[in-house]
């Protein structure tokens, strides 16, 4: 009966095994979190000036890219390239200047920014362009894919550089400036690290309108850069805040714990309406939408069919279940963004009208049933199934255009279902093996001539989304691309629309907008129409005035 | 010494009509003191219920409990737990009924605790007396419950019983769970402490044998309800109500393979 | 009651199943559909350019046959090797501790505070169990349980940091961190919040694991037997009761305690909070495969390890088992 000695100890053997492992986990809690070296003081909080522009990212991860070296997501207005996309299918200067351009669009010259310097003090030179090119392509950095049809870029002085392409091409402007785009590195910086795949970069030195300050504990902080060769910042510096869930953002704005949300549900800015102090604008058209065609599967390879189901989408209904935006009248190109681009001719040609459309499938061979069903030219009932991928997903656009067309088609006797795929490949897969599919894209791809080349073959685009294969357009295409003459492009850019209004690989549906709100109180100057679709843009932070 | 007088225990259940479900129903009985009674009954027939409540370990539902002339029903829970020390139970299971926890000597050693008798070096050698009067060897002491064989722990359950000398103990089927050699064991054990301590028992068994070896009279329970009571032997022989003649017919038909049984586990000690 | 052969025997089982689960886990993986550089591309533009997608693929060795590669994972690991994170370039393994050790501020007091508020209330009601008092708590607890951890989460924000304005709305430190550096104090003002939420979901678990293994105890023999001895309620409740009904708590909470390292999505994602769980789900989505191996690499650890040392700990505390015992 002696009392249980034993059992005491192992009893503080594990407590004193459980306050180890607390501790270590505080110790690790502490440690990499920063917590641990922090001074413990209660000392003041001091505020961030007031005309910095506090700004909520979504996810951390977009902030905290490591290497610049083009893997993207670096902060905004630190970083530019040579030219910048305008609105109007043109394009707005950045580090170049002014550009040339030979008559067989191969060789581009472009006059660079004779006081743009880095933000480290050394001056900007065309060595840097070079330097950008040939390290992208040595160290194998996934975004030189971009830069694929430059064949050397050479610098005859050090505000010219001549960027040599292996092949013509007249696109080339739109390439390295539209999405992902090319943004030049420092060559003094960038020249002494010798794998910058896996080289975390601290300092983000750029040229653009703001330089890095700091990216600490969910905040990333970027201050105006008064070196700046350009057009000045009004702001002091912008603070990017992460915030990762939507609603919240909306409640930090309603805080006025910052200055602006984008990307705003209609509910949401229905509830917005009237709060004090916060005002709202709509970007038009930054999203679009189209029922598109697989030209290689049954019943799809018949012209006749395309044509009547062109009839057969309600683009108003449709359009109007989205909230924001609109029906588009065009083929492919949207004219709030392409504007000149934009044929007229082939204007407003997909009119809803469901008699129109069974007069058309009536008369490439189509029949009903006894029941109504469709019968195609093969006597078989006619099914279709729509493969839904992750685009388009989110908005539940998807959903909007797939209820309102199974209801139409099936008036013309056509069983519609669908299946969704969370996985691209999958996706691609099912796109191939049936008839028609749903896309959905940023409305950049739809703004010029450039983008016209989603429908051809191409030596570099062995086939495309609708398996359409004309050989008249991909001679355009190949044209267009060897054309350096404004005037010729546009010309043959209306021949590629009057060929896709007539073989219709695709039936635009509607665009949809982007709803900003933002507080008016703070800071004036958000909106510059069409086409800045980001409130990061930094077109879009230097045009910002603070209101007090 | 023991005394029930009409008490009842219920279940209720059911959300608007309360429905009542019957443990036990109006049952009244008495014990004198150093006498045994025999509860006997089917699984189920509220048996165990009764026992309890007759130490108000479980809380009756109607009628009077009165022990040595004390309501316990009327007792506040301070005062009732004074009279604990007198009043002992001794359960069915021995695997459940000793904290798994602690060990054999601990568990003896408890009530000492509790109710503050002696120091520890008395309550120790109090402990190894008590193993000796259940035959325990004092080695067990500091085993603990999972170490031990069936009939080992049912004497420590014993032993625990009577530590602070009670008056009055209920066996709630102490053998069932063991076996037939080792039952033997128990019983007569049994018998040995109630004449030594001149204790009083209530004996709960569904075997009719075991009851009529232990106590001069038996109530019969069927249902929550006391069918028949009396002598033993009268009414083993004698048996009036359906229900017991169906028992002391059943209990004859295996009388037979009983006996074989017990004859042929003559005397082995468990250890 | 543990014996050193077999204790060797149960680290040399525990390295094993280490072995089989990093194996499970890298075909799981690489099987997956989807890659890190399609998702990627396709953030980017319409195209997927088929030279960046190859030059990816022999980058990191995707191109070479599945076993291979998988041996080539084992000997990097084995020499402690984690490799770098596709979508940041970063080395795994001190990002992975980076945005543990966040969650760990909010995780580690609300677990820690969590099972203990869990086994006091359990303990209670199960004691209690069959009261007035008991079902209110139980029913508090199933109608707090059955709405999703999201929305509480969401209504916490809306309540308490929106309207009442207690709290801040999320992420981990006021703006202010920009010019005056991390206050620890200011990060406490900000993790009490989610570490209240968290708490009470962590506690609600335990609450009823607690409840119903107290309601087991309190039908046992023993049990009333104390009562019978005369010991007054509260010993009863203390010496026998809780000490019996605590010990299935000590494996399920050592596994609580393992699975901190997962994190929390609900309350990373409502709070802005930048830990470890927001870290997994993203790399799931951009299938960051170096990234997700070395965070489950980190989660087999902690689980292996957690069995080990709940095995240990429970034969220290329970008498009935004895490892080795065969």
């Amino acid at each position: 009966m002696e009392e249980n000695s034993s059992l005491k100890r192992k009893r503080i053997i594990v407590y004193a095994g459980v306050c180890i492992i607390v501790i270590i986990a505080l110790c690790i809690a502490a440690w990499g979190s920063g917590i641990g070296n922090a001074a413990w003081g209660m000392t003041k909080n001091k505020e961030i000036s007031a005309d910095e522009v506090i700004i909520p990212v979504s996810s951390s991860s977009s902030i905290t890219y490591t290497s610049n070296m083009q893997k993207g997501g670096v902060p905004p207005g630190i970083y530019q390239g040579l030219i910048i996309k305008d609105l109007n299918g043109t394009f707005d200067p950045a580090l170049a200047k002014s550009w040339d351009i030979s008559a067989d669009a191969k060789t581009w010259t472009f006059h660079l920014a004779r006081d743009a310097i880095w933000s480290d003090g050394v001056p900007f030179t065309c060595a840097d362009v070079k330097f950008t090119n040939d390290y992208m392509k040595s160290n194998n950095l996934t975004l030189a894919y971009v830069l694929t049809d430059v064949q050397s870029i050479d610098c005859p002085d050090p505000s010219t550089a001549v960027v040599t392409l292996k092949t013509s091409y007249s696109g080339f402007l739109d390439q390295i400036s539209r999405q992902p785009g090319i943004t030049i590195s420092p060559k003094h910086f960038w020249e002494s690290i010798p794998d910058p795949q896996h080289y975390e970069d601290k300092q983000f030195i750029g040229t653009g309108p703001f330089v890095f300050d700091q990216d600490t504990a969910g905040y990333v902080r970027l201050l105006r850069n008064d070196a700046y060769y350009g057009k000045k910042a009004q702001i002091s510096g912008v603070v990017l805040k992460v915030i990762t869930n939507p609603d919240s953002q909306v409640l930090a704005l309603k805080n006025s714990e910052i200055d602006v949300v984008s990307d705003i549900s209609p509910a949401v800015a229905k509830s917005l309406k009237g709060e004090k102090d916060i005002a709202m604008y709509t970007i038009k058209d930054t999203g679009a939408y189209e029922v598109a065609f697989n030209l290689a599967q049954y019943p799809a390879n018949i012209t006749g069919f395309r044509k009547a189901m062109s009839h057969a989408v309600d683009r108003d209904t449709i359009s109007s279940l989205f909230g924001t935006g609109r029906p588009t009248e065009t083929t492919f190109l949207i004219p709030s963004l392409a504007g000149r681009y934009v044929n007229p001719e082939d204007v407003g040609m997909y009119t809803y009208n469901l008699s129109t459309a069974r007069e058309i499938l009536k008369s490439a061979g189509f029949t009903w049933d006894g029941k109504g069903l469709l019968l195609g030219p093969d006597g078989n009932v006619v099914t279709l199934t729509i493969p839904l991928g992750t685009k388009g997903q989110a908005s539940g656009g998807n959903q909007k255009i797939v209820s309102v067309l199974k209801n139409d088609w099936e008036k013309l006797g056509i069983t519609l279902s669908t299946v969704s795929y969370d996985d691209q490949k999958q996706y691609k897969k099912a796109i191939n093996a049936n008839a028609v599919f749903l896309d959905s894209f940023p409305v950049t791809l739809h703004d010029d001539a450039d983008a016209l080349v989603n429908f051809a073959v191409t030596p570099t685009q062995k086939t495309n989304y609708y398996n359409y294969n004309n050989p008249e357009y991909n001679a355009l295409v190949s044209t267009i691309r060897n054309t350096a003459d404004q005037q010729e492009i546009l010309k043959m850019a209306y021949q590629m629309q009057d060929l896709l209004a007539r073989d219709i690989p695709t039936v635009p549906v509607c665009t949809s907008d982007t709803i900003v709100a933002y507080r008016s109180d703070r800071f004036t100057g958000w909106d510059l129409g069409p086409g800045y679709y980001s409130v990061t843009d930094p077109r879009v932070l230097t045009n910002l005035t603070p209101v007090k | 010494m023991i005394e029930v007088d009409a008490v009842s225990k219920y279940y209720t259940s059911g959300f608007f009509s309360r429905i009542r479900t019957y443990a036990v129903e109006d049952v009244s009985l008495s014990i004198n003191r150093g006498e045994a009674l025999g509860l006997v009954g089917e699984s189920g027939s509220g048996k165990s219920t009764l026992g309890r409540m007759m130490l108000r370990l479980v809380e009756p539902s109607a009628g009077r409990v009165v022990f040595d002339g004390i309501d316990l029903r009327a007792l506040k829970t301070p005062a009732m737990r004074q009279l604990r020390p007198r009043m002992q139970i001794v359960f069915q299971d021995p695997d459940t009924a000793l904290d798994p926890r602690m060990t054999i000597g601990e568990s003896v050693a408890e009530p000492l605790m509790v109710w503050q008798q002696g120091s520890r070096h008395e309550r120790d050698d109090r402990v190894l007396e008590l193993f000796a009067m259940v035959g325990l060897q004092p080695e067990l002491a500091d085993r603990r419950p999972f170490e031990l064989s069936g009939g080992q722990k049912q004497r420590a359950a014993l032993a625990r019983a009577i530590v602070l000398e009670p008056e009055f103990i209920v066996l709630d089927e102490p053998t069932a769970a063991l076996d037939l050699s080792v039952q033997a064991q128990i019983l007569s054990l049994v018998q040995v402490l109630r004449k030594r301590m001149d204790l009083t028992l209530l004996f709960i068994s569904h075997d009719l044998q075991v009851v009529e070896q232990m106590s001069g009279s038996v109530a019969v329970l069927h249902k929550g309800r006391i069918v028949e009571s009396g002598r033993t032997a009268d009414i083993l022989h004698r048996p009036s109500h359906p229900y017991t003649i169906q028992l002391v017919e059943a209990a004859r038909k295996s009388e037979e393979w009983f006996g074989k049984q017990r004859g042929n586990h003559g005397s082995g000690d468990e250890v | 009651m543990i014996d050193g052969h077999y204790l060797l025997r149960r680290i040399g089982y525990s390295g094993a199943a280490f072995f089989v689960c990093i194996t499970i886990t890298f075909f799981i993986l690489h099987l997956m559909p989807g890659d890190y550089i399609t998702n990627y591309l396709l953030s980017l533009s319409h195209t997927i350019p088929q030279e960046a997608v190859d030059q990816f693929y022999q980058q990191y060795g995707l191109d070479r046959p599945l076993g291979e590669q998988y041996i080539i994972y084992i000997c990097n690991i084995l020499q402690g090797q984690w490799g770098y994170s596709y979508q940041y370039g970063l080395p795994v393994f001190p990002m992975i501790m980076q945005k543990l050790s966040w969650s760990l501020v909010i995780l580690l007091p609300a677990v820690l505070l969590g099972i203990i508020i869990g086994i006091v209330l359990g303990a209670w009601s199960g004691w209690r169990s069959g009261g007035k008092k008991d079902l209110a708590l139980f029913n508090i607890m199933i109608v707090f349980r059955a709405i999703p951890e999201f929305w509480w989460a969401i209504m916490a924000v809306w309540v308490f940091a929106f309207y009442l304005q207690w709290f801040p709305l999320g992420g981990f430190t006021s703006i202010s961190v920009l010019i005056s550096g991390l206050n620890p104090w200011d990060v406490l003002y900000h993790a009490i919040l989610p570490i209240c939420l968290m708490t009470s979901f962590v506690a609600t678990g335990n609450y009823y694991m607690m409840r119903n293994s107290m309601i087991a105890v309190i039908g046992e023999d023993y049990i009333t037997t104390a009562r019978a001895k005369g010991l007054d309620e509260r010993a009863v409740l203390w010496r026998h009761a809780l000490k019996n009904a605590l010990l299935p708590m000590v494996t399920m909470t050592t596994f609580q305690v393992a699975g901190i390292i997962m994190g929390n999505v609900f309350i990373e994602t409502v709070f802005s909070w930048p830990g470890i769980g927001l870290l997994t789900t993203d790399a799931l989505r951009m299938r960051d495969l170096p990234l997700l191996e070395g965070i489950f690499l980190l989660d087999a650890l902690m689980t292996i390890g957690a069995m080990l040392a709940a095995d240990i700990l429970a034969s220290y505390l329970d008498p009935r088992i004895r490892m080795g015992d065969q």
